[in-house]
């Protein structure tokens, strides 16, 4: 068997255009237990990406021993990733939280469920009576089910009737969000993964699949190894596993991704490379792009992006000329400059080509969270339910229909609240309770000296739902211990658009209960009611709140309403699923309408420059008459640039090794000894200017904070340090251990549409501290490569 | 040039300088609200570019700076101060555009009505900011 942390991709299967992509059913178990000891396989998806693979859990004596990939599953074929392979060794994890735990005298201890429950009720009670709804947020996940969501959505909007909810998926998907929003009208995502199997062309934009969706890295790697294999092109600061292989490798400099995209369209239309019929048909606005990118030739652009022009147009061609154009966009355009309006081209450059809703014509604005998807459908983070728009009062009073409730209660005066801002609010003591569930902001929010000081002020009430002792549960004043993933059924929604099913395997630890059951309990403590006096959620269990679901998504772009559990147990099932479409739906916007219209588009559109928010007859001006919108803006740099003082820029990302916050992966071995510390990664220019070999540990500085870390002397490009945003300090005794979480020195800003922090620049001293024998703990397959393992690759 | 024009240009300069100086000093004390922060500050250099197109036109213009003191008064009230001297210049820019027309000045013209376009795109996002703060600001705080 092959050692699948060497080989995070596996043996290749490889396959041409339009055939089908090989099964190959990957296992493991684990070490020592037997295919006989194996009890039962309960169906499952994995959660540690937005990919969704199929998985059966392998349980034995009510324990998880193991996972292997389900070979009929559409998304996967069978295959699983690294992550996916040893990643649920966290269930079975020691330090499981098993009890309830409470502030007591400073410290907390364990409780029983009454206690703890009627704590974080009691306090609801007081800050709805003494300050009312406005004082209380919510911060949420991308980890949850579909279920857990809604039901979170109804308790905020229609129970306590709060805007401010948001999940972390504002730190990773808000910009995939907004930008489909503002091209097509509505949230969702028109592609499928069955596209690669189609496309003569992929193009990835900040998006490094090969670590962060590897099985999808795989699928493309299949095609590349077949006959008539796509062209790749990459655009990428870091030498990523796919960019070392792309027939062209575009390494601008952080954030300049517009000036490049607008660079490609420029080609694009100058050479002619368009679809004017369906331009005519299908889109508004094409003068406007048109003329903004008028002035972006490859040349200037090139001044801007410190890259070659000759291979802007060499890209260029091999987009303009392509059949069939597969896109992904990721953290890369998302965490940087001008995020949404770069995420915006990407969606311009399918529509001027007429390259969507066909098969190989994917555009996936990805997302990197397994659940992440449904936070955005069920209004658990700064959207409505169903994809409805705050600001189309029809859309409010279907919601107050549905839930029984007054219009009034649900707080729609502006979006819900961005998470930036409610913590922002919760610094200023307008928010005096914080109820945080399966995420760990105290590691992932930019400038964490800040967060912490936010979450240690004794006037903040902190909830927190999690499975671990994470460094954010630290500050609580109650943890509610959750049950995870094989512990409690239901539904989630990958990034085209499956739903599965998800099905409890075992029982989860001790006392801890699933988030579905934390927050019906919740709910029965609050007593919350609709307008009739009736409970305001009737549901007591996931098929419940499924079944609830599916009335509020009706009629929606996310429609459900076709969906069941019995058929999901069948095999996952892309949405919309009606009665019309009973078996899903493969590929949406096949027919060029789109979901702009004003009564139906979940928001009127915002200026891609400020943010400023279109209004209703400003919509109804435009008259898109379901055509899609094309928007363009100019390149502006971005607001912090090096000088003098801090003359690196500083970029944050990820490792195919961990996920997040390491919650989950630091518990699994294989993965933690793959990755199991913070490194810091620079160019071998610079090292040799400032004097660095590999493994020296470097003192990287920004005006919010500090980290130090071994040096990693990689294929970066020149001026850009990066390090990953995984290592908080659970695992790590000293205090020390605090200055190598890379958000020490990340900046407290955002995108102005999409609201989505900046993690890939700020600017940074470096300084060589000390010597140390051997190389940094970086993975050597991946973007951190040695630049002296890469020579060989690249000549 | 009129005499009115030019002395209307004149006006409309010192009401862009007075903007971009609350503009300045809205960012610098609201360095907390790093939206309002990065917003302001850009759109003060907007103005300014603005007005050195104003003076280039009518070299008097420059002379007028009988500036008030912007006085913070909390976020909710800095952003409405701000949309109102905002749309005092809007205002302005439209008299102008309307003028530039009857006197058939392509410059005039190109200038009032890109410079009324971005002044009218930085009074809808004092909007919309003010929109999403005036509850928290008035029911909570």
């Amino acid at each position: 068997m092959i050692d699948r942390i060497r080989e995070p991709w596996g043996a290749r299967t490889p396959y041409g255009q339009g055939e089908h992509w090989p099964e190959r059913v990957d296992e493991h178990l684990f070490p020592g237990v037997e295919h006989a000891q194996v009890e039962r396989w309960v169906p499952s998806v994995c959660v540690l990406c937005s990919h969704g693979c199929g998985v059966e859990i392998a349980v034995s004596g009510n324990r998880i021993v193991g996972v292997r990939g389900r070979a009929g599953d559409r998304t996967n074929h069978g295959r699983l990733g690294p992550k996916g392979l040893y990643g649920w060794q966290a269930n079975n994890a020691a330090d499981r939280l098993t009890t309830p735990l409470i502030r007591r005298d400073g410290t907390l201890q364990a409780c029983d469920w009454e206690t703890a429950m009627n704590a974080v009720a009691a306090r609801t009670k007081q800050q709805l009576s003494e300050k009312g709804p406005l004082s209380i947020g919510f911060y949420t996940s991308g980890q949850l089910f579909l279920e857990e969501y809604y039901t979170l959505a109804v308790i905020g909007k229609a129970g306590i009737g709060t805007p401010h909810m948001d999940g972390n998926t504002r730190l990773c998907t808000a910009t995939a969000a907004a930008a489909l929003k503002e091209s097509f009208g509505t949230d969702g995502q028109p592609g499928s993964y069955t596209d690669i199997d189609f496309a003569d062309t992929f193009f990835h934009v900040g998006s490094n699949l090969a670590e962060q969706q590897t099985v999808m890295w795989m699928h493309c790697l299949d095609r590349l190894a077949g006959p008539n294999p796509p062209k790749l092109i990459v655009i990428d600061p870091r030498p990523s596993p796919a960019a070392r292989i792309a027939d062209v490798h575009l390494a601008n400099k952080p954030g300049t991704n517009l000036a490049l995209l607008n660079a490609l369209l420029h080609e694009i239309i100058r050479n002619g490379w368009i679809d004017r019929e369906y331009i005519d048909l299908h889109t508004i606005g094409f003068a406007e792009i048109e003329r903004t990118v008028a002035d972006y030739s490859p040349k200037h652009a090139s001044s801007i992006c410190d890259v070659p022009a000759a291979d802007i147009s060499r890209a260029a061609e091999m987009i303009g000329t392509s059949q069939r154009l597969l896109s992904t966009v990721l953290q890369g355009v998302y965490q940087s400059n001008q995020a949404t309006a770069s995420a915006v081209q990407v969606n311009n450059l399918h529509l001027i080509r007429g390259m969507l809703g066909k098969p190989g014509c994917g555009l996936f604005q990805m997302n990197g969270q397994p659940t992440a998807q449904n936070t955005r459908e069920t209004g658990a983070d700064g959207d409505l339910p169903g994809f409805r728009n705050w600001a189309n009062p029809k859309h409010i009073e279907e919601l107050a229909q549905l839930w029984k409730v007054d219009p009034l209660v649900i707080p729609h005066w502006s979006p819900p609240t961005h998470a930036m801002q409610i913590w922002r609010y919760a610094e200023q003591g307008s928010i005096g309770m914080l109820w945080i569930s399966a995420t760990n902001p105290a590691v992932s929010l930019p400038e964490l000296a800040r967060i912490r000081r936010i979450l240690s002020n004794e006037r903040l009430f902190v909830v927190v739902q999690d499975a671990f002792m994470t460094e954010t549960a630290e500050y609580a004043d109650v943890v509610l211990p959750a049950a995870i993933w094989g512990e409690k059924t239901g539904t989630f929604t990958n990034i085209d658009r499956t739903v599965h099913i998800s099905e409890q395997a075992v029982s989860p630890p001790g006392e801890a209960k699933s988030d579905l059951d934390i927050f019906l309990e919740f709910a029965r403590a609050m007593d919350f009611r609709n307008r009739d006096g009736e409970p305001l959620i009737p549901w007591h269990d996931a098929q419940g709140a499924f079944e609830a679901w599916k009335a509020c998504s009706k009629g929606r772009p996310c429609d459900y309403s076709g969906l069941t559990y019995d058929a999901l147990r069948a095999g996952g099932i892309q949405w919309p699923c009606t009665s019309e479409a009973p078996h899903g739906t493969e590929r949406i916007y096949t027919n060029g309408v789109f979901n702009t219209n004003a009564e139906y588009c979940e928001t009127y559109g915002n200026d891609l420059r400020t943010g400023a928010a279109f209004e209703a007859k400003e919509r109804r001006a435009l008259n898109p008459e379901g055509r899609a919108i094309l928007r363009a803006a100019h390149y502006e740099p971005g607001p912090e640039q090096p000088d003098a003082a801090r003359p690196f820029i500083f970029s944050t990302g990820r490792t195919l090794y961990q996920f997040h916050t390491r919650t989950k992966t630091a518990r699994a071995p294989e993965l933690n000894r793959a990755a199991p510390d913070a490194w810091v990664e620079i160019s071998a220019e610079d090292a040799q200017a400032y004097g660095i070999c590999e493994g020296d540990i470097l003192r990287v500085e920004s005006a919010r904070g500090w980290i130090e870390a071994p040096a990693r002397i990689s294929g970066i490009r020149r001026g850009v340090v990066f390090a990953p945003f995984h290592y908080g300090y659970f695992d790590k005794a000293s205090d020390d251990a605090k200055h190598r979480a890379a958000n020490e020195l990340t900046r407290t800003a955002w995108d102005p549409v999409s609201k989505q922090p900046f993690y890939k620049h700020c600017a940074a001293s470096v300084t060589r501290v000390s010597a140390r024998a051997g190389p940094a703990p970086a993975p050597d397959l991946t973007a951190s490569a040695p630049a002296a393992a890469l020579a060989g690759v690249r000549s | 040039m009129t005499g009115a024009l030019s002395g209307y240009l004149q006006e409309q300069s010192g009401h862009l300088l007075e903007y971009t100086t609350c503009l300045r000093a809205a960012a610098r004390v609201h360095a907390d609200e790093p939206d309002v922060a990065t917003l302001t500050e850009k759109f003060a250099k907007e103005c300014e570019r603005q007005a050195e197109r104003v003076n280039a036109m009518s070299p008097a213009a420059a002379l007028d700076s009988s500036i008030q003191q912007f006085a913070p008064a909390g976020l909710l009230r800095d952003l409405k101060e701000l949309c109102v001297l905002g749309t005092r210049l809007e205002i302005g820019w439209i008299a102008l555009e309307q003028a530039a027309q009857g006197a058939r000045d392509k410059e005039l013209l190109e200038l009032s009505s890109s410079a009324r376009t971005e002044i009218d795109d930085q009074i809808k996002w004092f909007r919309t900011r003010l929109k999403a703060s005036a509850p928290q600001a008035l029911l909570v705080s």
